[in-house]
């Protein structure tokens, strides 16, 4: 009987392994539409890693560990003698969790996602353990100002998710500890200078209109915004992060109109990614102004999508627009834009002779 | 497997049918085998249980009275979680009569510890590790109920450490953990523990003459008072205790 568990156990992780290869090893798109929390996909890859962080605890590198309640005493001894790198705090979990400096002691990424006691965990956290480098708290009361002064003694954080309100946000200037290198918020507050900042995530508020002027981040490398309102010229100063590779907005109230505030292109491997209705909605009128012979309008419409999420098909129908526009040198260049995409297609060849013709 | 990570995995049955599957396998082989009860057990799953050698058993709310009562069914069981509330009793009468040899309790309900239920820890003489989360109908019984093999004590929303004329004796007590609500002076004057190594009072109303008893525990390294109260307590008294290192968040003992 054990024989045969063993064999289930061996055939199940193999297969929960080779789908956790192919989730994380699919090739990312150069605009990649950003999955949704409820995408089946995302949650297999959640469910897997959870059986994978299971299989880990039994193999003796508990290196996850969740709480989501009062510890029974025969736990905590284990814990003493475990390694946990990763620790998450629930709802439940006991307000002295973290006074005990003989558990976690190896911990260095812990999530706060307990409605109470964050101040006390925070300060427990900087007591014992001051090295860490990790950090999400996720609550609906403001962090208060004494929480906030606690993040500045983490001089090795470089991971930073504040998902919660703040006492007093303008505190965060002093504050941030300056080794961040990601960091998620939820509203644009002011933030200090941020030099070795790479990635910032702002989530589910409306950004201040000055945000990105008063950031400095010279190495900003990625920028997501989720769920936003974005008021017009809030972008305007996006252009001036010379390393920014991604640009994703997913999930924003943004005005088309603020779009062009991004152009022209900064630096040539920038992606944007949107909402895929959003480009949808963008590709459909270019269509149906094209059918309708209003190439302009197609034009310009055909424009808002390539400029985001280009393809052969954006760039060729681009060329077909100047060409029925009369413009052969912008149609070739459009060719070409389709070429290095995919130099084997044929259609591009058809297009390509077609504006050579009216060239001549 | 640790307690509360299986706990959120119950929820997924497909995950929870390969998360069985590795526990059974893995227990074997580690010897870490546990098992978290939230149904009365079945045939099936004891003749597992049995089989796999569980050291661990964590109650919940809806398993039964009965969980121990078959000697045979954890015959390495070394800790007991029993968070059943009104069940508690019988698994209680369960571990005292079948599993006597028990090293670890954890007992965890909102309503006092009874009188029978204090009778029956008395006859659990081989633990070593107790916490008791909950208050006591007669603490003046339970102090004899204490097994002296008694390491660790975790005494937590309890009024234990309220009484003034509770003798505990505990020749092998080396921790000693008291969590929210009040210290009775006399508590720590009447406390028997010469090896006592480690004491942490979290979220205790401390008062001086409580903390000068410290000085009779010879052994005693370490003093937690992350969240207590410090009522008329000189820090100076608290600083000459040299030898123990004292651990406080809030820094009051050197911010002075």
């Amino acid at each position: 009987m054990a024989f045969k568990q063993i064999v289930i156990s061996l055939a199940l992780f193999l297969i929960l392994t080779a789908g956790a290869v192919t989730v994380t090893a699919a090739p990312i798109e150069r605009c990649h539409i950003p999955a949704a929390r409820h995408d089946p996909i995302y949650e297999f890859e959640n469910a897997v890693n959870v059986f994978l962080s299971v299989l880990s605890e039994f193999h003796g590198d508990r290196n996850h560990c969740y709480v989501d309640k009062r510890l029974p005493i025969e736990e905590r001894n284990r814990l003493r003698k475990d390694v946990t790198h990763h620790l998450s705090i629930e709802n439940g979990a006991d307000q002295y969790l973290l006074e005990d400096p003989t558990l976690f002691q190896d911990v260095v990424l812990v999530g706060l996602r307990s409605e109470n006691y964050s101040e006390t965990y925070l300060r427990a956290l900087v007591l014992f353990h001051p090295k860490l480098e990790s950090l999400t708290i996720c609550q609906t009361d403001a962090l208060s100002d004494e929480a906030l002064r606690d993040l500045k003694k983490f001089g090795k954080l470089n991971y930073l998710e504040l998902d919660c309100p703040l006492a007093h946000p303008q505190l965060l200037k002093e504050t941030l500890p300056l080794s961040l290198k990601e960091l998620h918020i939820s509203d644009s507050w002011e933030l200090p200078e941020l030099a070795k900042l790479e990635e910032l995530r702002i989530q589910s508020c409306r950004l201040d209109v000055g945000f990105f002027d008063a950031l400095h981040a010279p190495h900003l490398r990625e920028l997501y915004l989720h769920n936003m309102d974005v008021p017009p010229g809030s972008l305007k100063s996006i252009s001036k992060f010379k390393l920014l590779r991604e640009l994703s907005m997913y999930l924003c109230n943004v005005d088309e109109s603020e779009l062009h505030n991004l152009r022209p292109l900064p630096y040539l491997e920038t992606s944007i990614a949107m909402d895929h209705s959003f480009w949808q909605s963008f590709y459909d009128r270019a269509e149906k102004s094209y059918r309708s012979n209003d190439f302009r309008k197609a034009l310009k419409e055909y424009d808002s999508v390539a400029f985001s999420q280009p393809s052969v098909y954006l760039y060729l129908q681009r060329a077909r627009c100047y060409i029925r526009l009369g413009n052969p040198q912008s149609a070739l260049e459009n060719c070409d834009y389709a070429c290095a995409m995919d130099p084997n297609s044929p259609e591009i060849q058809i297009v390509r002779s077609e504006a050579k013709r009216l060239a001549k | 497997m640790l307690t509360v990570s299986m706990k959120r995995k119950l929820s997924d049955p497909a995950l929870m049918t390969v998360i069985s599957c590795c526990l059974c396998t893995q227990a074997r082989a580690t010897d870490l085998g546990r098992v978290w009860v939230d149904k009365p057990i079945g045939k099936e799953v004891r003749a597992e249980i049995q089989e796999e050698g569980v050291r661990s058993v964590f109650t919940s709310k809806a398993a039964d009275e009965h969980v121990f009562d078959d000697p045979k069914l954890f015959p390495k069981l070394w800790h007991a979680s029993l968070c059943l509330e009104e069940r508690n009793l019988g698994n209680l009468q369960g571990l005292a009569a079948n599993y006597p040899k028990l090293g670890s309790l954890t007992i965890r309900q909102s309503s006092p510890l009874s009188l029978k239920a204090s009778a029956f820890l008395g006859k659990l003489a081989h633990l070593r590790a107790l916490e008791l989360c909950c208050r006591v109908e007669n603490p003046a019984l339970l102090q004899d109920s204490l097994s002296p093999e008694i390491e660790q004590l975790e005494i937590v929303n309890s009024n234990l450490a309220e009484q003034d004329k509770l003798t505990i004796t505990l020749p092998r007590l080396r921790e000693l953990t008291i969590e929210n609500g009040k210290l009775s002076p006399s508590f720590l004057k009447n406390l028997d523990a010469p090896k006592l190594d480690r004491l942490c009072l979290f979220g205790v109303n401390l008062e001086s003459a409580g903390l000068m008893e410290l000085k009779r525990f010879s052994h005693l390294r370490q003093l937690n008072l992350a969240g207590s109260t410090l009522n008329n307590v000189d820090y100076a008294d608290l600083r000459s205790l040299g030898r123990i290192t004292i651990i406080d968040p809030a820094n009051r003992l050197y911010s002075e």
